[in-house]
């Protein structure tokens, strides 16, 4: 199942402009949550390494 | 995670299940074929066994459902099941009476005592749904629900079994993530759009702008008013110069300019000691010396701060009497000495007695400062005559016909003309005193430490409201890349299903080209002779189902029991060997509720195997039931109302090498 969750977030990630960092600790997060491994405040630095544009509407 | 069922016992349950337990060993054989006639409660068992593992709300209706008899009050089955590899009893306890169903557990490793409710590890009891418990405890009602248009049953098994739905946990934490952002900057700024975003910027710049450029304009009158005072200082000496060009009257002027500066050096020194003298209150006035002394008589006759000190409402607790006269008993001492600590405390007494007593003495001579203050009026009296005696010093000279000083004099009226406004123009530019900003209508726009807090304050909302924002779109890109990664996983796993299900049908069905086109929600299927045959037969619904279920279940992180209930009643002889050879071997553990017609095919497909073990369960009397191991029990049993229909297929009694 893993395997499949990989490849998916490999296959998604690909298309999407993030820095690696961002990536990497995304499919470590998701891995984890499957897992039922969640640990608390993984989500919180996640979603701050995440680059965006604060003016695009 | 294995999970693995070594046995189960009914107690007073419909069926003539009063007291029968059926044991599969421990460990259990892998495949186990339960033959049970109509009527001994193969429904029921299975309905049990889904409540037990799921421990769903029963209602009334469906518990009495359970009774075997009206004078029946309480009923119970228990559940054996190992948890990798260890036991746990799960119970289901049945109050007909009261029409209530509570569930309880033992578990091996806390000792086995008996804990209310279904106790399994939180991983399973999450997994094991209503709904997915249906799909391993299974019956043919379940195959055509796959199957049904609406019905979600395929993909939630998908998501479900192989934790999809973990994922989502992520989106509804980062959402509650967002939450917390918002409402902590809800305080500061509401502020979350790119507008609003915009209009802070617009009103931070302004304040900034405003605040630079009002003090670039307090540093210009700064340097004005230094070189307007360094000027009246030459134009002041140039005027001296002029008027000392007069013999008659350079000595006067001498006399005065020094009576002057000795008059400016009284007023100083008089100020000075005017300003010690009224730290103390009682010097400044009688009337304020007399309150003083007033205050601390009252507070002696008061005997404060005492009366309210926590100390004394403790020795008040210990009189017979309370300082109102009447009685104290036991529950108003407890009460006092309840309140007592919301007094005073001692070193807070200790504080207030310093006031107290510096009140009281408070001693001083008022007249001080009246001396000081006539002090004052004379030296400044005189310093306003020699100011006097300097302009006719001037006037003496200007009569002379001096036209270089009455323009110095021009000069100097002009200066200081300007010298005023512009001190007075920086003080409002600089002032901080809240009562000065009020009565000249001062606001951020024309006063520093205004504007400065206005830069500030937006500073801050802008800082807010951009952090939320970027938080925002942040959260926003990372759950829209969750739901993306967690619908292409769907997709893979319901791929990788779908080519799994379809090798299967193809050898459980090779006469048509039976075959799962799609799981959506449910199973779409597609045939050649689908349309024409005006859909499937039940057979090859059930065919459709286990080959399902087999590659749901084949690469899934949890290991678990197939249970099914007449697995072949529905399908002909030939599809019966091909599920009877394919099903068992992709399950651990699989237990098959029977009747004697499905041997045929079916159940005679595992009599070569090893590792099945048989039981046959039949009710012995209105009341009673029995269970036998033997195969050939198994193979020969004809349940009642079988057993005109099934006379004539006896099969023989297996003896020796025979005999699995």
């Amino acid at each position: 199942m893993y395997t499949e969750l990989r490849e998916a977030a490999d296959a998604v990630l690909q298309r999407v402009a993030q820095p690696e960092e961002y990536k990497r600790r995304l499919l470590a997060l998701l891995e984890n949550a499957a897992r039922d491994n969640l640990a608390d405040g993984d989500v919180r630095d996640v979603v701050r390494l995440a680059e965006v544009d604060e003016m695009e509407e | 995670m294995d999970v693995r069922i070594t046995g189960w016992r009914y107690r007073n349950i419909r069926g003539g299940l009063r007291d029968v337990a059926v044991e599969l060993g421990s460990p259990p054989a892998r495949w186990t074929l339960v033959q049970m006639p109509n009527g001994t409660g193969k429904t029921t068992t299975m309905a049990l066994l889904r409540a037990v593992l799921t421990g769903e709300h029963l209602p009334p209706a469906s518990v009495r459902g359970f009774r075997p008899t009206d004078d029946t009050d309480r009923g119970e089955f228990e559940l054996k099941l190992l948890v990798d590899n260890r036991l746990h009893r799960l119970f289901l306890r049945l109050d007909y009476l009261e029409g209530i169903a509570t569930y309880w557990t033992s578990r091996a490793e806390l000792s086995g005592g008996l804990e209310e409710g279904l106790n399994l590890p939180a991983e399973l009891k999450r997994l094991i749904t209503s709904a997915f418990a249906r799909l391993f405890v299974f019956d043919g009602e379940m195959a055509k629900e796959i199957r049904r248009e609406g019905m979600d049953q395929a993909a939630r098994a998908v998501r479900t079994l192989y934790r999809l739905d973990r994922l989502l946990d992520v989106t509804a934490q980062i959402n509650h993530l967002v939450s917390l952002e918002q409402e902590r900057a809800a305080a500061v700024s509401s502020a979350q759009t790119v507008p609003g975003l915009k209009n802070l910027q617009g009103r931070f710049d302004t304040a900034r702008e405003t605040y630079d450029n009002l003090v670039r304009e307090a540093k210009r009158l700064e340097r004005r008013i230094r070189e307007s005072k360094a000027r009246e200082e030459e134009l002041d000496a140039r005027v001296r110069d002029r008027i000392s060009e007069d013999e008659g009257l350079r000595r006067r002027l001498q006399d005065a300019t020094h009576a002057r500066h000795t008059a400016e050096a009284q007023i100083a020194a008089v100020v000075n000691e005017m300003l010690v003298a009224l730290r103390n209150p009682a010097v400044v006035h009688a009337r304020i010396l007399a309150r003083l002394q007033g205050l601390g008589g009252k507070m002696d006759r008061l005997k404060l701060p005492k009366t309210i000190s926590a100390e004394f409402f403790h020795e008040l607790a210990q009189q017979a009497l309370c300082v109102c006269g009447r009685d104290l008993g036991d529950v108003e001492r407890q009460a006092i000495l309840e309140r007592a600590p919301e007094y005073l405390a001692e070193n807070q007494i200790a504080v207030i007695n310093a006031m107290k007593s510096a009140v009281r003495n408070s001693d001083a001579d008022p007249a001080v400062i009246d001396g000081f203050a006539a002090s004052l009026v004379g030296y400044i009296r005189d310093r306003k005559r020699l100011d006097g005696e300097l302009e006719r010093l001037e006037e003496e000279r200007l009569a002379s016909g001096d036209d270089e000083l009455q323009r110095l004099r021009d000069d100097l009226k002009i200066l200081r003309k300007r010298l005023e406004e512009d001190e007075e123009a920086h003080r409002l530019l600089t002032t901080r005193e809240v009562n000065v900003q009020r009565a000249h209508a001062l606001d951020w726009k024309s006063n520093i430490p205004l504007c400065k807090k206005e830069r500030d304050f937006c500073q801050e909302r802008l800082h807010t409201a951009t952090n939320t924002r970027r938080f925002l779109l942040q959260a926003r890109e990372t759950e829209a890349l969750v739901r993306r990664i967690e619908e292409e996983a769907f997709a893979r796993l319901c791929e990788r299903v779908q080519a799994r299900t379809n090798e299967k049908l193809a050898s459980l069905v090779p006469s048509e080209r039976l075959r799962v086109s799609r799981i959506r929600g449910s199973l779409e299927l597609e045939s050649s002779g689908l349309a024409a045959k005006g859909g499937v037969s039940e057979g090859q619904s059930l065919s459709v189902a286990y080959a399902f279920l087999t590659s749901l279940f084949e690469d899934a992180p949890y290991d678990l029991p197939f249970i099914v209930d007449s697995p072949a009643i529905s399908l002909d002889v030939a599809v019966r060997r091909e599920v009877g050879q394919l099903v068992p071997e992709l399950f651990e553990q699989m237990i098959m509720f029977v009747i004697s017609s499905e041997r045929p095919g079916f159940a005679d497909s595992f009599y070569r195997r090893e590792g099945v073990q048989y039981v046959t369960l039949w009710k012995t009397g209105e009341d009673t039931a029995d269970v036998s191991y033997d195969v050939n029990v198994f193979r020969n049993f004809h349940g009642e109302d079988e057993q005109l229909a099934g006379a004539d297929q006896a099969e023989p009694v297996l003896t020796g090498e025979d005999a699995p």
